[in-house]
């Protein structure tokens, strides 16, 4: 049994930014992941509009600031980012990390990589067969129309679970959301 | 006043009903001792309804509310997340059982900051835990003028002042807040730059030290 069971969804830039952060945790405390998707709500920046509500702004304007926080902290971390114009659909992909029995991480890092380095789309069957290739996996038996119903399943799973974002990190029945959460995650580890 | 500047290094935006702005209170603090300077903290009066649906609460059950089952999630992990904090700071934190309507309150930031800025600790600390603890109706006028009193702030005048030149200025700063792409507490502003969330300390500190070395990652302080 693995010591966190960790949601992610490709194109969560939560996600991405604290993939690097939880690899590096894992290796100093010697801890496993067990990998899950979870399938989350991205929105794209809206243009202000005179007609608009009191709360889409507050949702725009929220949307904005996220978004220039995600770049100054991937600045931080020295890693590329670069947000789609419209957030990609990341089903696909995330069921071929649902197919993976064992050490899903490298499939993992190139799935980030090619949504938010390479503008992939990772809904193309082709593309997530590509993927699972080049990190080393066989892609001949993927198929997403067998593996269908079990994204919806397995987010039926995490929502009664708690889930609703990502990352989210299940560590001895606690829940903790994002990767400002480390501290304490080590903390509940040690 | 306006939004985004201030004669002290650091704006400091917080309202008393958001959960996460109570935890951020010690380790805010504690920053602003530790370097030996003095923040400007400011009011955001939430409006919750407008973004996260509404919600009543009566004897523990929910007697009103037109939230997503996503929103109750996400409102039923932020009180979990936040209540081990505030234990872990030897505080109480109880789930409200309203959205309070905190504008009277919020108006008392900007008086206690106008007699005696010095006394902010001393006001929040009278007003927070209690608040969290549900022992404090902050929505009552005389609650919280005692509230400025035992801060060791005059109360006479506040009564004028909310109903007059605060009460503008509460909603001038209020109106200001999205146009200069503040929406949350608790916000920090330092050097031009909007930082949400208390996970953002760690670069807040970096920054109110000169910028040397490496910027650090977010990290909530334990």
């Amino acid at each position: 049994m693995s010591d966190i069971r960790l949601y992610i969804d490709f194109k969560s830039p939560q996600a991405y930014l604290a993939m690097q952060p939880t690899l590096r945790l894992c290796e100093r405390l010697q801890v496993s992941i067990d990998w899950q998707p979870y399938r989350t709500r991205q929105l794209r920046i809206e243009l202000p509009r005179d007609d608009e509500s009191r709360g889409e702004t507050h949702v725009r304007v929220r949307q904005q600031q996220r978004h220039e926080t995600c770049l100054r902290y991937a600045d931080i971390q020295g890693i590329p980012m670069t947000f789609p114009q419209q957030p990609g659909v990341t089903d696909c992909a995330l069921l071929a990390l649902l197919s993976l029995a064992e050490n899903p991480q490298a499939y993992i890092q190139a799935a980030f990589n090619a949504y938010w380095c390479d503008g992939y789309d990772l809904d193309n069957t082709e593309v997530v067969k590509a993927l699972l290739r080049s990190s080393g996996y066989n892609a001949s038996d993927f198929d997403p129309q067998v593996l269908s119903g079990q994204l919806d399943e397995a987010q039926r799973s995490a929502e009664e679970a708690g889930v609703f974002d990502t990352p989210t990190f299940v560590v001895e029945d606690q829940m903790f959301l994002g990767r400002e959460q480390l501290s304490l995650i080590e903390s509940t580890l040690s | 006043m306006l939004a985004l500047e201030s004669d002290a290094p650091l704006i400091v935006y917080v309202d008393i009903k958001s959960p996460y702005a109570f935890v951020a209170l010690r380790p805010t603090f504690e920053l602003e001792a530790a370097l030996g300077l003095q923040f400007d903290w400011r009011p955001l009066t939430l409006d919750i309804p407008s973004y996260l649906g509404s919600a009543r609460k009566s004897k523990g059950k929910i007697v009103q509310s037109d939230r997503t089952p996503a929103s109750w999630r996400a409102v039923k992990y932020a009180y979990m997340d936040t209540r081990r904090y505030a234990q872990r700071q030897g505080y109480v934190l109880k789930g409200t059982e309203k959205i309070w309507d905190t504008r009277m309150v919020s108006t008392a930031i900007l008086w206690v900051s106008r007699q005696d800025r010095s006394r902010i600790k001393a006001f929040f600390e009278t007003v927070y835990p209690a608040f969290w603890r549900r022992e404090l109706d902050v929505e009552a006028l005389a609650v919280v003028k005692s509230c400025i009193e035992t801060a060791g702030v005059d109360s006479r005048g506040f009564d004028q002042f909310l109903l007059g030149e605060g009460g503008v200025l509460h909603d001038d700063l209020q109106a200001q807040l999205h146009p200069s792409g503040i929406y949350g507490v608790p916000t920090y502003v330092c050097e031009g730059e909007i930082l949400f969330g208390r996970e953002q300390l760690p670069y807040v500190k970096w920054i109110l030290q000169g910028r040397r070395g490496d910027a650090p990652d977010v990290g909530n302080p334990l």
